[in-house]
């Protein structure tokens, strides 16, 4: 009466259907569980990538080289040379895909009846677009700069209304450079910006880069910061520690959540909360798969005193209420494939349109857009952790029934009827 | 012979019941004609598989037949509602089992009050009934425990105090000496022996224990489903 | 009563599949209950952060002041309005309103500067309690300013620091004046956080060349008024006036506000799903490991109601005990929650819609916050035991009898 391991199993696998609508609700709860987890995570996953993305792509890449005391104090006295060589640094690094250089910083925008405070970033014309700078691709009137010495500027829409200006009129823009003079720049209206985020239409303007660096008596290599995009968000850490222990003093390089402190913050909370969250429903999972193990265990003590009385091992009956806690978790890892699939599908390509739920204004975290249509997109590593997480709990919650069951004692339960 | 209509609480009338087991048809009866009179004493014995369980309970309202008709005090209980049979059941008949079947979260005073609880009948009335029977089936200071704190003859004669608290019309009992020692047996013979001469309550037992057989006023033997022999002994 | 006796019995016989369910349900609704006094605390915090720092209930400004906020659109006759709106028993204050450059140091930032009449701003803001660091704006300190913390820190400056305004006055000149701070706000708002410079009424006026007039008219009900009624009275003395509530003015939040409190219910509802198939589990496996004790039941003549009963009391009195315990285990949580908060500021801070977001998020203790997480929790449990009980009531008995 030696069974081998496979028998074993294939006995476990009998007893989980001795009573099979015990066994299905127990797995419907495993696949409900694992199927929450893996569209709130994917949901997040893709969500968060976007909103970083977005974020880079309004604000300072995913990596940020800079003067070390810029993030503190963001002046434009604050500034790196020697962006070229910089540049040309941060593009050797695997993962990263663009680098390019701005100066950005407050000006005083003037017209002869009125003035507007706003923030400015000065770009290479020929060196960005909208895949590294978001603005670039919502010019709605008139056109982005043709060189980086141009007189033009860009504004938002609604910081050109407050300014009753249009295209081709005269702006004086007024800013303090880094002595702590007070100089001013002339420029033409060239473009007009709509994105929808009200910070961005209500307060900010582009100019060219080379037109700002002569009114602040930068050098040609001069700029306040070069801003990195890299392929994969989650990369950035580490392509901000390697750019740190290669860059000369003087500069910085910070990843996106350093600079967007914020969005950071933000996420880390709404990440915190469905970690939470998911760790609750795994809890409440577990509890119901140590409850069916349980009881099968208790019904079935008569058998296993008899199974013992014929020469059976504690260890092995151990092991056969464990299998069946194992088939339990591979069961409800299926289930869970099963039912995730399709809604997954759905929203991985086609997304639902949430954009109703907050009117036809963009919501803005931390002065980012939340992305208006829901969408998933889980990474491959947080779909593993979910399903070793699902066969973790499940073989926990088996543990104690498993012992109860190696521990039954034949004589006392072969008399118990 | 046929007893006398009027006095007659239980009637079955070519009674035939089949069961599908599977893919077979079992004829547990194949037309049972059998009457019970009131205040009798009568035990049908048989071999197993004779049907004994069936009949039981098929007079006890529980099941119906496949053909044939059950009367019970005058009413014919395939014309009965769900509902009707379980009102019928509680207030007419009581029931012994062989397994006892007390309700294990009970105790013993508790279990024997179960069905004049569910009749609604008054907590005082209730209790000088419960406590009289306990007394009668020799249960007085027992009544506080559990039935796993009782033995098995302790345990079936709470069964009997339940199943004669409601005064029933008849209490049927399956095989209740059937997981008990001979002299228990013969103690729960005797407390319903006495139950059934001092407070007029008539018994229908299933067994194939002789000693009950025995002291049976009237036994009824089936074969294969029909009565094959229906014998009364003086009382 | 015997019923409930023998539901209340039976919970025991399995004693660690009950306490492990109980247990589970506990958990589920503590968490819900702090989780929803969290929220319900957090949201208060950014409606009192709109409401009574920022926006105020309703603000009067002249017709498009909207669309171009210059300077030069302006309410010809504030302080009329201001004793006719008093009269009405709403609390009103005139605002100043303009654009400019502050610098100090080496740095330099855009400002929103906000003229403000210190003693009657009082009575419809809490602007005042919301400092960081140093003092409020005091009347007869003209040369003093509050900056939002942003700005602050983007000019580098803290209280007793000095600030130069640059700006362009009503009159085409250029205007240019040196300020103290008195003051740094904590968040509020993105606006006021990185624009904001707060002064008083009279050195706005002079700064601007402004010696009447206003940008805007704050108002504020009592509490008691509906927020459309008091829109209402104020457009009646408001003639020829734009007149709008915070919820047209903040759209995003006010849905915001509105909609989170019932996705709460959203959580709720997955939550105890998770929790209602553990309790179907559990309630079968009781009905079926008694199938046979319940058919001696009916075979007594226990109605099928009864039965029905029976196995809903246990699903019940678990519930029962699961709300009691959780509540009584949410009474130190709720406290600690409601007194020292959740301390995110470790994170940061953080912004929603452009509205600044406290990083403590405080409990705030409301009957929906108890009654919203118990009631659900009840009607996905009634809903759950449905099943079993109906199983439970429909048992046979003969087959019951038959059943090993």
């Amino acid at each position: 009466m030696r069974a081998r391991g496979s028998s074993l199993a294939v006995m476990a696998w009998r007893n989980l259907w001795r009573n099979r609508r015990r066994t299905l609700l127990t797995l419907s709860s495993i696949a409900f569980g694992v199927f929450l987890a893996v569209l709130f995570t994917a949901m997040q996953d893709r969500n968060w990538t976007d909103m970083i993305n977005f974020a880079a792509r309004l604000g300072a890449g995913h990596v940020t080289l800079q003067h070390p005391d810029y993030l503190e104090a963001p002046t434009l006295s604050k500034t790196v040379q020697g962006v070229d060589a910089l540049k040309h640094l941060a593009r050797a690094k695997p993962g990263v895909v663009r680098a390019v250089e701005r100066v950005v910083g407050q000006t005083m925008l003037n017209t002869a009846r009125e003035s507007r405070g706003a923030g400015f970033i000065a770009i290479d014309p020929l060196a960005e677009d909208s895949t590294t700078f978001t603005v670039l691709g919502a010019v709605v009137t008139g056109a982005s700069f043709t060189t980086s010495r141009d007189k033009g500027i860009i504004l938002g829409e609604r910081l050109a209304a407050n300014l009753d200006v249009g295209l081709g009129d005269k702006i004086v823009y007024t800013m303090t450079d880094r002595t702590g003079e007070i100089v001013s720049g002339l420029a033409r209206i060239s473009g007009i910006v709509r994105t929808g985020a009200p910070s961005v239409d209500g307060g900010l303007c582009l100019l060219p880069i080379d037109a700002v660096r002569e009114v602040l008596g930068y050098a040609a290599d001069e700029a306040t910061q070069v801003a990195i995009f890299v392929r994969d968000q989650r990369h950035a850490d580490r392509i901000a520690s390697q750019l740190n222990a290669e860059v000369r003093p003087g500069v910085a390089a910070l990843p996106w959540h350093q600079i967007q402190r914020e969005l950071a913050a933000f996420i880390a909370i709404k990440v915190g909360g469905a970690r939470f969250m998911e760790a609750l429903i795994a809890v409440l999972v577990a509890a119901g798969i140590f409850n069916t193990l349980f009881v099968s265990v208790m019904e079935r003590l008569r058998e296993f005193g008899i199974m013992m009385a014929i020469g059976w091992s504690p260890g092995r009956l151990f092991r056969l209420v464990v299998l069946e806690s194992a088939w339990l978790g591979v069961l409800g890892l299926v289930g869970a494939v099963l039912v995730t699939v399709v809604p997954y599908w759905y929203l991985a390509t086609k997304g639902i349109d949430v954009s109703g739920l907050m009117g036809e204004n963009t919501a803005e975290v931390s002065g980012i857009a939340m992305p208006t249509t829901f969408r998933v997109g889980i990474f491959p590593a947080h779909a593993a952790f979910i399903a070793v997480a699902a066969l973790v709990a499940t073989l926990l919650a088996g543990l104690y029934p498993a012992w109860k069951a190696g521990r039954v004692d034949p004589v006392e339960t072969i008399k118990l009827v | 012979m046929v007893a006398d209509g009027n006095s007659a609480i239980v009637a079955l009338n070519d009674v035939t019941k089949v069961y599908r087991q599977g893919a077979v048809d079992v004829h547990a009866l194949r037309g049972l004609t059998l009457d019970v009179a009131k205040g009798e004493f009568t035990a049908i014995c048989g071999p197993s598989g004779s049907g004994k369980t069936t009949a039981l309970n098929l007079i006890g309202a529980l099941d119906r037949p496949t053909s044939g008709s059950v009367v019970l005090e005058g009413q014919d209980l395939s014309r009965l509602s769900r509902r009707e049979l379980s009102h019928l059941r509680r207030d007419r008949i009581g029931f012994v089992f062989q397994a006892y079947n007390l309700m294990p979260v009970l105790t013993a005073y508790e279990n024997a009050e179960t069905v004049m609880w569910v009749q609604g009948v008054v907590v005082e009335e209730r209790r000088r009934r419960v406590m009289e029977l306990l007394t009668a089936v020799g249960l007085e200071g027992l009544e506080h425990r559990k039935p796993s704190e009782l033995s098995g003859g302790q345990q079936q004669r709470v069964a009997i105090a339940r199943a004669i608290a409601a005064s029933p019309a008849i209490v049927l009992a399956d095989e209740p000496t059937a997981n008990v020692d001979s002299e228990t047996a013969d103690t729960l013979i005797g407390i319903m022996e006495k139950l059934n001469r001092e407070q007029g309550v008539t018994f229908l037992f299933s067994t194939h224990d002789p000693r009950v057989m025995e002291r049976a006023r009237r036994l009824v033997r089936l074969v294969d489903g029909e009565v094959a022999e229906d014998e009364r002994r003086g009382s | 009563m015997r019923l409930l006796v023998m539901a209340w019995r039976n919970l025991w016989r399995y004693r660690r599949r009950t306490v492990v369910t109980v247990a589970a349900m506990t958990l589920a609704l503590l968490i819900m209950v702090l989780y929803t006094s969290l929220v319900e605390g957090y949201l208060r915090d950014l409606e009192r952060n709109i409401v009574d720092i920022e926006l105020g209930d309703i603000q009067v400004v002249a017709p498009d002041y909207r669309n171009n906020p210059s300077i030069y659109r302006r309410i010809e006759n504030p302080e009329q309005l201001v004793a006719q709106l008093r009269d009405r028993g709403l609390r009103a204050s005139t605002r100043l309103i303009g654009g400019g450059l502050g610098a100090a140091g080496e740095s330099s930032a855009g400002v929103m500067l906000k003229g403000i009449d210190v003693e009657q701003d009082a009575a419809v803001s809490e602007i005042s309690e919301h400092l960081a660091s140093g003092q409020w704006l005091d009347a007869t300190d003209r040369a003093g300013v509050v900056l939002g913390n942003r700005l602050a820190k983007t000019l580098g400056v803290e209280p007793g620091d000095e600030l130069i305004l640059l700006g362009q006055a009503a009159d085409g000149s250029m205007a240019n004046d040196l300020y103290t701070i008195r003051g740094v706000l904590r968040s509020i708002s993105d606006d006021a956080d990185r624009a904001g410079v707060f002064m008083t009424e009279q050195a706005f006026r002079s700064f601007f060349v402004i010696p009447s007039g206003a940008h805007l008219i704050m108002v504020r009900r009592p509490a008691e008024r509906d927020l459309s009624v008091a829109v209402a009275e104020v457009r009646e003395i408001a003639v020829g006036l734009n007149v709008e509530t915070w919820r047209d003015l903040a759209p995003i939040l006010a849905s915001f506000l509105d909609s989170t409190r019932s996705l709460i219910l959203i959580v709720f509802l997955v939550i105890y799903v998770v929790v209602a198939i553990l309790i179907i589990n559990a309630m079968l496996m009781s009905v079926f490991e008694r199938i046979r004790e319940l058919g001696v039941l009916k075979a007594l003549g226990v109605g099928p109601g009864h039965v029905f009963t029976l196995v809903f009391m246990e699903g019940g009195l678990q519930t029962g005990i699961a709300i009691v315990v959780a509540l009584a285990l949410s009474v130190p949580g709720l406290a600690y929650l409601a007194d020292h908060g959740l301390d995110l500021s470790g994170l940061g801070g953080m912004s929603f819609a452009g509205m600044a977001i406290d990083p403590v998020w405080r409990a705030v203790v409301t009957p929906m916050t108890i009654i919203g997480p118990v009631v659900t929790l009840v009607v996905i449990v009634t809903v759950s035991v449905l099943y079993p009980a109906l199983k439970a009531a429909r048992i046979s008995p003969v087959a019951a009898m038959r059943y090993q």
